[in-house]
């Protein structure tokens, strides 16, 4: 029964951490199109937040609320400055966002050198669920990742903004007709996005190393969640989170890790051969 | 198809003009006299890992190699010449490392070069600068193994770090081990060598395992660890990993005591000293030994870089090895690489950690073998030092 519990706590560990950063992405690539290559970028941000203003004198829970503004408004400057002048040329996108993602990192290790960024957890205690003790830092994430998503999936279900979103997302030109202001709509979206890998960089701080070129680790796999989970909504993000960290969890069990990587990717390409979609169909 | 035409066109033109470029250079080494050649300045070519995983240990590496290269130009260089320097950025890849090297040997005409901080670098360098006989020196604690005489190591090989460190551990600490590591050459290799030691000093391996550069949640790992209950935890990370490992290995208290031979003042003044408060580590070099040498070195370094910044035994193995280099110039009085090459065994001098001499017969330096204790503000605190040690390479002979 613990070994049970442990399992499934550390499946939903590494499921949360897909979700954070999957949930960004979804907005930009699955809901907008737009093939960001900075996503993983915008992570590293977020977690340097949480080193500076922690090297500050600040809290962590303060980092976790200035964070993902930091986070929109360079999303915002980088939608009006880049972006917007791309939603057409989607291969053009991809050499910007990267090319942007070169930028941050660099930028980055120019200001703050190449030394890993100094964070603390805001709690080092382990606690006691159901008969295992387990970290309560991973908990918290655990739990605040699940809050994000529903909070993320009732913006973009319930609220004005998220109507018009979906409707552009279903046709752009008759939104604009309708009297959708479909530039704004774009620029928050993304902004949102950005906000949201922000946010991830912050939680995630407390568990890896913080340097100007931790997004990367998170890049290509926030498109392989996205893609398998089916790109364009939240239930996607948790559906692709769910299979991916839960497979590769599940295997590690079993095989050694690098393989266990390795089958995920095996079983993802089988399973978009067989529902080219994804696990959840828009 | 257009692109493809393309490609064809670019190689084709740029295969003409790199045989334009090698006639050039073998008609003006033809022409040179070589009292003239002989009097020019001396090229080292540095690369290394200064973007990629090991971002974090090759910026040190570099500035080491800077202090080192200035230190001996003020004293008057070598012999009087001047050394002057190109650095490169591998990107901690193979490919990076083979184009690097490539183009310090057939571009640049380099005397030598230095740097590299994982052994993929390594081995991809060589796969170039070997069989084109220039000397390579790489300063890198490493597996060991290498038995080439266009290759010198300056940093320890396992003969050197475990061998003495695995009985000192059997007995003051324990006697079954669990090594965790990334998933390479670097890691699997000395895992070996510490299985081995442990059967030899009376202990076990409990469990090995590796895992790919840039793993995200060691969870599962960690219930391992708890179910072996070992007495001691080996950690093998490379770069950036290495942190991921501490934190969560902080945050999940599998049990086993932590020490390893891949840590350093980088890696432990950069998060919060309770992930890595106690953790027992070998090195060759420590910012905090005390001695003459290594107040100046040290004083040096802090005086040009930053008073917050310290040094770890890879760069301190790089400064090092720009020295030998230089003291194998002049005893051969020449750069020809044969000469520089034969030269370098029996060198010995006074280095920051201590006095080093350079082995010939397997051209490896033989390095100090020391026992820090890792601090809260992540510098360590000196336990035992078991001095320099002869490296050891099986079946080698050089010389």
């Amino acid at each position: 029964m613990g070994a049970v519990i442990t399992i499934s706590l550390n499946a939903m560990t590494l499921i949360s951490i897909l979700m954070l950063v999957g949930l960004g992405l979804a907005i930009i690539y699955g809901l907008m199109g737009v093939i960001n290559l900075s996503h993983g970028d915008f992570v590293t941000i977020g977690a340097f937040c949480l080193a500076i203003i922690q090297g500050l004198g600040g809290s962590f829970w303060l980092a976790l609320l200035i964070a993902p503004l930091i986070g929109a408004l360079l999303g915002f400057l980088t939608e009006q400055a880049i972006i917007r002048f791309l939603y057409a040329r989607p291969l053009a996108t991809i050499m910007a966002t990267w090319g942007l993602s070169l930028i941050i990192q660099q930028s980055l290790q120019l200001i703050f050198g190449a030394a890993p960024q100094k964070v603390f957890s805001p709690l080092t205690t382990s606690i006691n669920l159901l008969g295992v003790n387990y970290p309560s830092y991973r908990v918290v994430m655990v739990a605040l990742s699940i809050a994000i998503i529903v909070m993320a999936f009732v913006i973009i279900r319930k609220t004005k903004f998220g109507l018009d979103l979906r409707t552009i997302i279903q046709d752009r030109d008759m939104a604009e007709a309708l009297g959708i202001d479909t530039k704004f709509v774009y620029s928050i979206a993304f902004s949102l996005g950005t906000a949201l890998a922000a946010i991830a960089g912050v939680l995630l701080a407390p568990l890896t190393a913080v340097i100007a070129q931790m997004g990367i680790n998170y890049l290509a796999k926030s498109f392989f969640v996205v893609i398998v989970g089916g790109a364009g909504s939240v239930p996607g993000v948790v559906a692709g989170s769910l299979f991916v960290g839960g497979t590769e969890t599940l295997l590690n069990y079993i095989v050694p890790t690098t393989l266990s990587q390795a089958l995920v990717l095996v079983f993802a390409i089988i399973l978009v051969r067989v529902r080219p979609s994804g696990l959840v169909r828009t | 198809m257009t692109s493809t035409h393309q490609k064809c066109i670019v190689s084709r033109r740029a295969m003409i003009q790199g045989a334009g470029a090698i006639s050039l250079t073998g008609t003006s080494y033809l022409a040179a006299p070589s009292i003239l050649y002989a009097a020019d300045k001396i090229k080292i070519g540095f690369h290394s890992a200064l973007t990629g995983l090991e971002t974090l240990l090759g910026e040190t590496q570099l500035n080491c190699f800077k202090m080192a290269v200035d230190e001996i130009n003020s004293s008057g260089g070598i012999d009087g010449r001047e050394i002057e320097y190109l650095v490169e950025d591998n990107q901690t890849t193979t490919r990076g490392a083979i184009d690097k090297t490539r183009k310090f040997i057939f571009e640049d005409n380099v005397d030598v070069i230095i740097g590299m901080i994982t052994s993929l670098e390594r081995t991809a360098a060589l796969s170039v600068s070997a069989p084109a006989k220039q000397l390579l020196i790489y300063p890198t604690y490493y597996e060991g193994g290498e038995c080439e005489r266009y290759l010198a190591c300056t940093g320890q090989i396992p003969n050197q770090s475990v061998d003495p460190f695995v009985p000192w551990i059997t007995e003051n600490v324990g006697k079954s081990v669990y090594i965790l590591g990334s998933d390479y050459g670097w890691p699997q290799e000395t895992a070996k060598a510490i299985s081995t030691a442990f059967e030899i000093n009376g202990g076990t391996t409990v469990g090995t395992e590796f895992f790919p550069f840039g793993v995200q949640d060691l969870g599962p790992a960690m219930d391992r660890i708890k179910a072996s209950k070992p007495d001691v935890v080996w950690e093998l990370f490379a770069g950036a990993d290495a942190l991921t490992f501490l934190k969560q290995y902080k945050s999940f208290e599998p049990g086993g005591f932590l020490l390893t031979n891949g840590l350093d003042e980088l890696f432990t003044t950069a998060v919060d000293g309770a992930n890595v408060e106690g953790i027992i580590v070998n090195q060759s070099y420590f910012s905090s030994l005390k001695s003459s040498a290594n107040d100046k070195f040290l004083a040096n370094y802090k005086n040009r870089f930053g008073q917050d910044k310290w040094v770890n035994a890879i760069a301190e193995a790089t400064y090092i090895a720009v020295y030998l280099y230089s003291k194998s110039v002049e005893k051969a009085g020449s750069t020809d690489t044969e000469q520089v090459i034969d030269a370098m065994a029996g060198i010995s001098f006074e280095a920051p950690q201590g006095p080093v001499s350079f082995e010939g017969s397997n051209n490896h330096l033989a390095v100090n073998s020391i026992l820090g204790r890792c601090r809260n503000d992540g510098l360590y605190d000196i336990i035992e030092n078991f001095g320099a040690i002869t490296p050891t390479v099986a079946g080698c002979s050089l010389t």
